[in-house]
């Protein structure tokens, strides 16, 4: 931008006397030598003249005299006029009632959002297939987790993760029923059924790990953060997210699972529980040169 | 993805502080609070007060969008029938004055668009005399008693009002706010709602403009 230019956007405050000292000093140098600037800046100060200088226009004798007919013509409204300033007519609302209202309106939402999330519909009758009574556990019913551990594996069957998997892809497929029964509780299965739902997580499978944390996002996160140093990878996360629980499907190489397991415990954002030294249990879904994991990551009850 | 409560009760805090700000604003004094209430509460006579103030400053105003008197006429009548239908509307956050002339400066724009799509300043042409022009004084005359003088004047006026009259409608109404009706960049601002940078650099521009046409013609 040329000097004429910088002055000629100053000619406004130049006109008006509000620029400092220093800046009038150097415009009207500038002005001294610039005849251009000069004529123009004249122009300009005749501009404004001109138009401060127009004459005010009167308006006709008349004009109450029309303009009270025309109220006139206006106070007389039809009902539905009416109508439409029947909100006007309100009082204002004081601030307080409106601060109460909006409390009110934020109480309700933040009830309606702390409500856990609606669990999985409970699955057709096809029973739990064969291959649990063949499994490492020894043909035992394989009973969910508790919910009150920590680090744990879930007992389960293999053929459940991809069911599971596949219900996602297809919401209409029903997942088979898990047994109920504990061994420690020796409830029966009904009797389960009033105290624990199935969650989605009690249908993964035998090497699917919940972990139980506070700040389940930041274990999340911690998580994410140690698989590259295992080999491993995120194929999906938060398949079902919600402020309690939220899931991450992974791959790790078959010997990174003890690593992983002491990984989560060791850090510190997780409570310990099962241990570090426990045994993994032979994965059941191989992806690959890899093992499919579901991590289940909960907020403690 | 719904909030977390942190976030949630972040928002919350936030939306009480302003609340508690918006409680301690006090609206800028208003010779005019009192008979603005009784016009609201149905008396139509102090309405009458209120026209009687204002009345030849909004013409005044009205004329300068429009440069007819029968246009500005019917222009300032619908103004204050605005501002009599919606005077339930006004909350006096501002002063009573502001806000009617925030009401006719956006009736006067939107009326001088219209007429403008009509055709309306190019079918009113130059003014007549037009031939006369050739003889005008460079300089502005201020008040003078000579006959010469005033045609003379009366002559830049008009073409001061075409000068504007060719504005776009956003730098015309800045230059009858400030220019021709006196208003602060403060009220200005608060009547179309900008801030005052943006104001003064409209302002500046429309002046330009006005300017040219005045060299073009003068020169």
């Amino acid at each position: 931008m040329s000097e004429c230019d910088q002055i000629s956007g100053m000619f406004l405050e130049l006109h008006e006397g509000s620029v400092d000292s220093e800046t009038r000093s150097r415009c009207y140098d500038h002005m001294n030598e610039c005849s251009c600037c000069r004529e123009e800046f004249q122009w300009y100060s005749d501009a404004v003249k001109a138009l401060a200088g127009l004459e005010r226009v009167s308006p006709p004798r008349d004009f109450m005299v029309h303009l009270d007919r025309r109220l006139d013509a206006v106070s007389s409204r039809s009902w539905l006029d009416f109508l439409k300033d029947l909100t006007l007519t309100a009082p204002r609302m004081p601030l307080p009632a409106g601060m109460a209202a909006l409390f009110c309106i934020v109480l309700i939402g933040y009830s309606l959002f702390r409500q856990p999330p609606v669990e999985l519909a409970r699955h057709s009758e096809t029973p739990v297939s064969a291959e649990v009574a063949t499994a490492e556990e020894g043909g035992k019913s394989i009973a969910p987790a508790p919910r009150r551990a920590t680090i744990t594996t879930m007992g389960g069957d293999g053929a459940l993760a991809p069911a599971y998997y596949s219900s996602l892809s297809n919401p209409s497929t029903n997942l088979p029923r898990i047994p109920l029964t504990t061994p420690e509780s020796g409830m029966s299965g009904a009797q389960a059924a009033h105290n624990l739902l199935p969650t989605v997580a009690d249908r993964l499978g035998a090497d699917n790990l919940t972990v139980v944390s506070s700040r389940p996002e930041e274990a999340q996160e911690l998580l994410k953060r140690i698989l590259p140093g295992l080999q491993g990878t995120v194929v999906r996360e938060d398949l079902r997210p919600s402020a309690r629980e939220r899931l991450v499907r992974i791959i790790i190489p078959p010997d990174a699972y003890g690593s992983l397991t002491r990984a989560l415990v060791d850090h510190g954002e997780i409570e310990s529980g099962a241990g570090a030294g426990v045994d993994p249990p032979k994965p059941v879904q191989e992806q690959g040169n890899g093992i499919l994991l579901y991590v289940r990551f909960v907020k403690p009850q | 993805m719904l909030a977390s409560p942190e976030t949630i009760l972040g928002g919350l805090c936030l939306i009480l502080v302003n609340l508690l700000l918006a409680s301690t604003y006090r609206p800028e004094e208003d010779e005019d609070r009192e008979t603005v209430k009784e016009c609201v509460e149905g008396n139509r006579d102090a309405f009458n007060i209120l026209v009687e103030k204002y009345y030849r400053r909004i013409y005044n105003l009205a004329y300068r969008f429009v440069g007819d008197q029968e246009e500005a006429n019917d222009l300032a009548q619908d103004i204050f029938t605005a501002a009599y239908q919606n005077l339930k509307r006004f909350r006096g956050e501002s002063k009573f004055s502001t806000w009617l002339f925030q009401i006719a400066t956006n009736r006067g724009k939107n009326r001088f668009k219209y007429l403008k799509r009509r055709g309306y300043f190019a079918n009113k042409g130059p003014s007549d005399g037009d031939e006369d022009r050739e003889g005008l004084p460079r300089e502005l005359p201020d008040s003078t008693s000579n006959p010469e003088d005033l045609l003379a004047g009366k002559e830049i006026q008009k073409i001061v009002q075409e000068a504007i009259d060719d504005l776009e409608p956003d730098h015309k109404e800045i230059v009858i706010l400030r220019d021709i009706e006196g208003f602060s960049y403060e009220e200005i601002a608060r009547m179309l709602n900008l801030p005052e940078g943006t104001t003064k650099s409209r302002l500046h521009r429309a002046r330009m403009v006005v300017k040219e046409k005045l060299k073009k013609v003068l020169s």
